[in-house]
């Protein structure tokens, strides 16, 4: 599997994690001993994806012209 | 001219006649402007027309595939024919053979589109409903611009406002003139042969006139926009009328620069959502805590409540305890006094009554009874009581049995 592919994946399955388990807050489904299990992963999922939208430097490439289809 | 072209020595068979004629003619290069009627696309491989003003006509002809926008040439639109003079040598018929059909004027370009504007919503191709909208993570893009353009400069630089790690491939096409339909063509198609690895297309140019943004009003590449499976984000200038790739793509930006800033927007949104999803669970958590910590002082409170209590009565019969012991152990001092008082009172009541009889009671140097010669030894002094009175002796001799 590509990397981005996985990266892709990885994000939107720890985002729908991450907002199954404030929904799960919010209705009050959760008891003292379990809700600190559950707010320590949802606390490590919210690291995890605002640190892949930090301050990174967008990066440029340029599709060279060998990958392009000549023209008629 | 034909005074130079007399070739009446010579006597030609037709297919010669037809050979040379085509020859002579088929290098020209021409642009020749009329009225497009009689338009044929029946047999979908071949297109045919006439093309005609006011004092002559002329048949048409191209592979259909040739002509990337037939479909929006109308019967009786003012058009431009670019291509060269053909004679078909089986049969003689003189035709122009068209390498485009391009409108002519603006008001023939702008009816055209129309039609294809019209057509194209009836097919749901601008349907709101079938546009997706920007996925949640951008993390690698596919731009499609012209290099070296104030497009692409602009949406790089407002980008770049919002730094957050986004791969971006570029890459550059015509965005007009000859070759832009087919450059932009095989761009969408080299972002659309990885898809899973783009999130988002953005596709844009500057502004221009209708003419210069005929590529992106060229059906062929709105096919390639509408079957995208990447979303794409079209961006492209325009003065009045939307382009009908704006239309068709799923999310629309009126410049290069807004597009940068809806990606920024989105962004700054996603990190507010997973904010707010993090200040929902430790808002609940929190309370939830403190509930359970109101409870539990509730339970110590009643619980050192009563201990407290117990406490206290515990306490008091402790007190009352050590207080009776303490009372029972004078009680049992007193009496035991008053024992020895009686002891010693009874004790001396009671020789008195001997040693009135007679009897003498012998103590040693030490006050103590003598009761036995083996107490003394010779030479001790000895006292002898008598009821009144003592004698102090020496010992003389003692006899043991």
């Amino acid at each position: 599997m590509n990397p981005k592919t996985s990266q892709t994946k990885n994000l939107a399955t720890a985002f729908k994690e991450l907002e199954k388990i404030a929904q799960q807050f919010e209705q009050g489904k959760i008891d003292l001993e379990q809700g600190i299990k559950e707010l320590e992963r949802g606390l490590e999922l919210a690291r995890f994806l605002k640190k892949q939208l930090s301050k990174i430097e967008h990066k440029v490439t340029e599709i060279k012209k060998s990958y392009q289809e000549i023209d008629d | 001219m034909s005074e130079n072209f007399n070739l009446q020595n010579q006597v030609l068979s037709v297919a010669q006649f037809n050979q040379l004629i085509d020859g002579i003619v088929s290098p020209l290069q021409v642009v020749v402007e009329g009225e497009l009627v009689q338009i044929n696309t029946r047999s979908s491989r071949w297109f045919f027309a006439t093309l005609k003003d006011s004092q002559a006509s002329v048949s048409v002809f191209s592979p259909l595939n040739r002509i990337a926008n037939w479909q929006i040439l109308q019967e009786g639109m003012r058009v431009r024919v670019d291509g060269w003079p053909r004679l078909y040598q089986k049969t003689g018929r003189f035709s122009l053979f068209a390498r485009s059909i391009a409108p002519a004027g603006k008001g023939a370009l702008k009816k055209a589109l129309e039609k294809l504007k019209k057509e194209l919503e009836i097919l749901g191709y601008f349907d709101p409903d079938r546009k997706r909208s920007l996925p949640t993570f951008i993390r690698r893009i596919g731009l499609i611009t012209a290099p070296d353009s104030r497009a692409y400069s602009d949406f790089i630089s407002i980008l770049n406002h919002q730094l957050s790690g986004i791969k971006i491939d570029f890459y550059p096409v015509l965005v007009q003139g000859d070759g832009a339909v087919n450059s932009i063509k095989s761009a969408l198609n080299f972002f659309n042969y990885q898809a899973s690895q783009y999130d988002l297309v953005v596709l844009t140019r500057g502004g221009g006139s209708l003419e210069d943004l005929l590529a992106f009003n060229n059906r062929t590449v709105i096919e390639a926009v509408y079957g995208s499976r990447v979303p794409v984000l079209a961006a492209i200038g325009h003065e009045e009328d939307d382009c009908l790739v704006d239309l068709v793509a799923d999310i629309r930006a009126s410049t290069p620069t807004q597009a940068a800033q809806i990606i920024n927007y989105h962004h700054q949104e996603t990190l507010s959502i997973i904010d707010s999803l993090t200040k929902t669970m430790v808002d609940n958590y929190q309370e939830l805590i403190s509930n359970y910590q109101e409870t539990v002082n509730t339970l110590v409170n009643g619980l050192s409540f009563y201990y407290r209590q117990q406490f206290r009565e515990t306490n008091y019969l402790l007190n009352r305890f050590n207080r009776a012991i303490d009372y029972f152990f004078n009680k049992i001092e007193t009496q035991r006094e008053t024992l020895l008082v009686l002891e010693k009172l009874l004790l001396s009541f009671d020789y008195q009554n001997i040693l009135k009889r007679g009897f003498t009671i012998t103590l040693d140097s030490h006050d103590k009874i003598i009761k036995s010669p083996g107490q003394v030894s010779l030479a001790d002094q000895i006292v002898t009581r008598f009821y009144q009175g003592k004698i102090i002796s020496q010992v003389k001799s003692k006899n043991e049995s």
